[in-house]
This record gives C-alpha cells, sequence and structure tokens, in this order.
C-alpha cells in the first residue's frame, strides 16, 4: 500500500513537472500571437446607432408580455429538464432586456425571451395532451388576417427620400418577418424527427414570434409620416435601376471556390433572389435595400477575389494579418462615417459593415479562447469578414452616387 | 450495481474549481438524455453501460443588424458510465464500447449554413485547458451526472483539446451542412465543438440542427462481443426573431 502511494505521488510530481514544462514551451511561442490577436480586438469599431427610433411604451409591453408569459410557464409543474431550460433562456433574455441600454437589442430580448416561454407553456400543454396540431393551424389564420390588414396601411412618405426608405424598411422587415415566421409553422409540425411535443412548441413559439413581429410592425407603421411626399414611384425606380445594374454585374462571374469571392457573390445573388418575392409582395422599401447590398457587394468583388475562402483554403493567416485587416476595416469605417455626412441612407447601409466587424471579433475571440493564435478556420474566416467589411464600406457611396445619378 | 462512491466524491473536489468558472454565453438546447444497455444476467437484468449526452449552443440568436453574417456557437458532451467486470465460469464479462461518433447535421434552416472550426475534445487522463465555452457544457453533463448519482462519473479530469487528429478524426461533409466527430480511443468521457456560420441573407425562422450520438455498447467475453446499439439523438434548434 505505502509503495503503491509512493508510485503515485511520483507519477503525480512528474506529471505536474511535464505540464509545467510543456506550459512555458507553449506559452513562449503563443505568447506573441495571443497578445496580437487581443490587441486586434481592443481596436475600437464605430458603433452607428440604429436609425429608427423606437418608443418606451412599445418596449415596455415586450417585457410586460414576456414577464407574464414566463410567470405562466414558471406555474408549470413539471420536472422536464428540457422545459425547465428553456425557462431559464427566457429568464436571461428578460434581465438582459430589462437592462440592455440600446433599445432595439432590448425589445429583441423581450421578444425571444416570449418565444421561449410560449414554447415551454406549449409543450407542457402538448404533453398534457392539451393542445394539438389542429389548435395551432387554427390559430394560424387570425394571424395572417391582421399581417394582411397592417399590409394595406403601408405608405411610402417622408420628409426626404432615404428616410422614408429606412423606416419603410423596418416596417416591411416586420412584415415579411411575421410572414416567414407564419410559414414555417405548417412546415415545423410537418417534420418528422422532431417529437410531436416539440413540434407542437416551436409551432406555437412561431406564432408568438408572428405576434412579436406584427406588434413591431404596427408600432413602426404608426410613426410613419402620414403626409410628407409619397416616394413609393421614385422607390419603385431605384429598385429596378439597382436592381438592373447589378444583375448586369453579377453575370457572367465566376470565381474559383478557393477565393472568398466565390462566396461573397453567391450571397450578393441571394440578396437578389430574396428582393424579387419581396418586391412583388409589396414590400418595396426593404426590397431597394436588398439589391442595394447586392450592389455593394457586387462592388467588392474583385477586391475579394485575392482573398483566401476560409473553407476552402489551408491558406496561414497569422495573428499579424489579423490584426491589420481589422484595423484596415475600422480605419475605412470612420472614413465612410465621416463622408456620409449624416446621410442616413448611407448610415443605415454602413450598419452591416459595424456588425460584420463585430461578428468576425468573436470569431478571433473564439481562437483566443481555444488557445489556437494562427490559422484556424475562424481566423480565416475573421480575416475574410474584415477585410469584406473594408471593402464594403469603401463602396457605399457608389450607391449615393448611383441613386443621385 | 456495485460502484466506488468515493470515485464520485474525488471526481467533485478535483472538478469543483472548474464548475464555478460557467460561461454565460451557452445555454443547454436539448436533453440531457440517457440511453442504456442491459443484459438479461442468470434471470437478473444487468445494467451493462449507460451512455448519455448534453448539447449547448445559443437557443436564438440575433444578428446586431439585420442581414449581416451570422454565426453560432454549439457544443455536445458525450458521456459514458461501465459496470464492473463480472466473472462466469472463469469467463471475464467486461462492459465495453466502441466506434463513439457524435454526428452533426442542419436540417432545416431558413437561411443556408455552414460548420465551421469544429473541434474535437476527450479525456485522455490530463490536466485540461478548456475553452469556457466547452467547460459549461461539462458543467451541464456534470449536474447531469450528479443527478444520476448511482453511476460513477466518466473521468474527473474533463477533457482536452485533440491536437494529434489521431485520438479524434473530424470528417466534415462535402456541402459543409454538417460533419462526423469519430472517437478513435474510445473516451468515457469527449466533446464536440464547432461554429455555424449563416449565408446572407439571414432570413428568420427556426434553424433546426440535429446532433446524433452513437457507439455501439455491451461487454467483452472471449471469443466475441456482445453490442447494442447506442444511438441518442439531440436536437441543437435555435432561433432567429428578426
Amino acid at each position: 500500500m505505502g509503495i503503491k502511494k509512493k508510485f503515485i505521488g511520483v507519477g503525480l510530481v512528474f506529471v505536474l513537472l511535464l505540464s509545467i514544462g510543456i506550459y512555458v514551451m507553449s506559452t513562449k511561442n503563443n505568447k506573441e500571437a495571443k497578445e496580437v490577436l487581443e490587441s486586434a480586438l481592443k481596436v475600437e469599431t464605430p458603433t452607428i446607432p440604429s436609425l429608427v427610433a423606437i418608443d418606451n411604451s412599445l418596449l415596455e409591453n415586450a417585457i410586460n408580455r414576456a414577464e407574464y408569459l414566463i410567470s405562466q410557464a414558471q406555474s408549470i409543474q413539471s420536472n422536464d429538464k428540457e422545459i425547465q431550460r428553456f425557462l431559464q433562456s427566457a429568464l436571461k433574455k428578460l434581465n438582459i432586456s430589462k437592462s440592455e441600454k440600446d433599445s432595439w437589442k432590448a425589445l429583441t430580448n423581450a421578444r425571444e425571451a416570449s418565444v421561449e416561454a410560449v414554447t415551454v407553456i406549449a409543450y407542457a400543454q402538448a404533453k398534457e395532451g392539451k393542445l394539438s396540431e389542429e389548435d395551432v393551424l387554427n390559430e394560424a389564420p387570425t394571424w395572417m388576417n391582421k399581417l394582411q390588414i397592417l399590409k394595406t396601411r403601408l405608405r411610402y412618405n417622408g420628409k426626404n427620400l432615404e428616410y422614408s426608405l429606412i423606416i419603410t424598411a423596418e416596417v416591411e422587415r416586420s412584415l415579411d418577418s411575421a410572414e416567414n415566421w407564419l410559414n414555417q409553422a405548417q412546415e415545423i409540425l410537418n417534420s418528422n424527427n422532431r417529437s410531436k411535443e416539440l413540434r407542437i412548441a416551436y409551432a406555437m413559439g412561431t406564432l408568438e414570434a408572428v405576434r412579436g413581429n406584427l406588434e413591431d410592425a404596427e408600432f413602426l407603421l404608426n410613426s410613419l409620416q402620414k403626409d410628407g411626399t409619397d416616394q413609393e414611384g421614385i422607390i419603385t425606380g431605384i429598385y429596378t435601376r439597382f436592381n438592373k445594374e447589378v444583375t448586369l454585374k453579377l453575370d457572367n462571374r465566376d470565381y474559383p471556390k478557393e477565393s472568398f469571392a466565390n462566396l461573397t457573390l453567391h450571397e450578393a445573388k441571394g440578396f437578389i433572389k430574396r428582393a424579387e418575392p419581396r418586391f412583388n409582395h409589396g414590400f418595396k422599401a426593404s426590397a431597394t435595400i436588398d439589391v442595394m447590398h447586392a450592389f455593394v457587394l457586387a462592388e467588392s468583388l474583385d477586391t475579394l477575389s485575392k482573398v483566401p475562402d476560409p473553407w476552402y483554403t489551408n491558406a496561414t493567416i497569422t495573428a499579424n494579418d489579423i490584426y491589420q485587416a481589422k484595423k484596415q476595416a475600422v480605419q475605412a469605417l470612420n472614413e465612410a462615417i465621416k463622408s456620409a455626412n449624416d446621410n442616413v441612407l448611407s448610415l443605415y447601409l454602413l450598419r452591416f459593415v459595424d456588425s460584420e466587424i463585430k461578428t468576425a471579433d468573436s470569431l478571433v475571440k473564439r481562437s483566443i479562447d481555444s488557445g489556437r493564435f494562427e490559422n484556424t478556420e475562424s481566423l480565416r474566416l475573421a480575416y475574410a469578414l474584415y477585410f469584406r467589411a473594408a471593402s464594403y464600406a469603401k463602396n457605399v457611396n457608389k450607391v449615393i452616387e448611383l441613386l443621385q445619378g | 450495481m456495485s460502484i466506488s462512491r468515493s470515485n464520485i466524491l474525488l471526481a467533485m473536489l478535483i472538478l469543483l474549481p472548474f464548475c464555478s468558472a460557467i460561461a454565460g454565453a451557452l445555454d443547454a438546447l436539448s436533453g440531457p438524455y440517457t440511453q442504456s444497455v442491459y443484459y438479461d444476467w442468470n434471470g437478473e437484468t444487468w445494467l451493462i453501460v449507460q451512455a448519455y449526452a448534453d448539447i449547448a449552443g445559443e437557443p436564438s440568436k440575433n444578428a446586431p443588424t439585420p442581414d449581416s453574417t451570422v454565426i453560432t456557437h454549439q457544443a455536445s458532451t458525450f458521456g459514458w458510465s461501465y459496470d464492473d467486470t463480472r466473472w462466469s465460469r472463469r469467463q471475464p464479462y467486461t462492459p465495453n464500447s466502441r466506434n463513439h461518433k457524435i454526428t452533426v447535421s442542419a436540417v432545416n434552416t431558413p437561411s443556408s449554413v455552414r460548420i465551421i472550426d469544429p473541434l474535437g475534445f476527450d479525456n485522455p487522463q490530463t490536466e485540461s485547458d478548456l475553452p469556457d465555452d466547452l467547460q459549461y457544457v461539462l458543467d451541464v453533463l456534470w449536474d447531469f451526472a450528479m443527478f444520476y448519482v448511482s453511476l460513477p462519473f466518466p473521468s474527473p479530469w474533463g477533457l482536452i483539446l485533440d491536437e494529434q487528429e489521431v485520438r479524434v478524426q473530424v470528417i466534415i461533409d462535402n456541402d459543409l451542412k454538417g460533419g462526423t466527430f469519430r472517437y478513435n480511443a474510445e473516451p468515457s468521457l469527449q466533446g464536440a465543438d464547432w461554429i455555424w456560420s449563416i449565408d446572407l441573407p439571414v432570413n428568420r425562422g427556426w434553424y433546426l440542427i440535429d446532433v446524433h450520438t452513437l457507439a455501439e455498447a455491451g461487454f467483452n467475453y472471449y471469443p466475441s462481443i456482445h453490442v447494442d446499439d447506442i444511438d441518442i439523438w439531440l436536437f441543437a434548434d435555435f432561433e432567429i426573431y428578426r
């Protein structure tokens, strides 16, 4: 017994020394790369605030509803772990929505908390046999009606074209979102490898998302100007012009899949593909924003043809490459904000850049967290996103040029 | 079942410092789930092995700005407990398992998704340096193991990142909509960790993601192996509101 203990003791000391040795060796190599990545994250990105304000009353109502639904969900006597976990997430989001300063973020968190709470309640009810697929399907037409009524209230009035375009785009985005969710309710019920209870729960959650989106849309609709010039005809013209322009630009373009331009080309086409049904459904402003995104991405393609694709290459991306790319992206964004000269449409489009940089940041953070400081897939994607963000920022002014030209 | 309770206590003591570091980024998505392999042993039902699996990620994800690239991080753990060897006519029956796998696939998504930066982990009995998010999944698994305290905790040492690519093989599907993590060392605790990158333009709705933990389990007995399938489905679904 004594020998065994001694053996274990020696073993432990050996393991300890070995780990210290490995630690010292690896930190020497990695420390520098890690520091470079960390300093890349410290390069501060300007945040462009949301240009469409929301009211405290809308946020308050959303928080109250989430609170009410969560208390309902909490009263369910169930030791089903799955349910408890959804509930915890809803509680967390409710707290975020109460403390978050960005009112859009707060609103989205409250809405998501409601969706999750409804999912919990519906799951329990479905399990007890109190809620069926038919119940979900019976509820859907009510929401479809409400959606149609709100759609007829869409207006394209505004004090100027840019402002009218972005605020109407936001209303349409909410309505389009509601329509997407509504169509998904049926699809979710048909998906075959989720349990019936889960399918019903998700579908009910889907309807709650529809409700939230419609409430948001209704609020935004009320804030639309009723007077002012009707910009609808002009917006239709802009959509047609950009659509034609960008389709021409993308036609016959082809890049090898080893280049990030290939994915960007595919994504630009995705925006056009989404814009068409949006436009035909009467969502003209959001369709116009979509073709504008496609236009700016198309302008960036040649620059991006030199950037390696994160999935189809093994290109070496070092910590220093990341630092440089981040710096350039932030610099390009700063310059673009300056030259936007308070043009709301430019700023609205530039929020895309701000957001892409932040997504890339979280990929860099992952590489730091997992202790790999060079040449990870995360770093390759982060590099590509920084690069594209910079290029997007540099090309935004071309939208304004085309608009005025 | 004959189980050493002191192992659990030891495991608890060693793991406590890890457990305190709960990452806020991830929530449990689905599970935990267990599956057991029984055998009819001289008129008694013998629970040979038990597998449990859990998954974490963000149940919903909002893009800072609609239309921009969205990424979401997910992780899964897959743990085992084995009963002690039994003897019959000088023949040992040792609980065992083989072909451990975790497969991930996007089954239905409103926008196209791609898997990126998959990491495989297992527990080769050494000190570990875990990313916070993965530690969280371990915590979830730990809670779960404590819930089923009648089973021995699989490993007090946690998971470490595999660097040799021999213990864990990651095979990504050609369309990038999923992949398979193969654990060649057949460890009693293993993990998988990956990111979804959602292509532009990002559409709203439920993103349905299947995670499937698979293995063959049973006991060795000369000259063959009795096996059953372990086959646990987990759902790493998430939603994008707007």
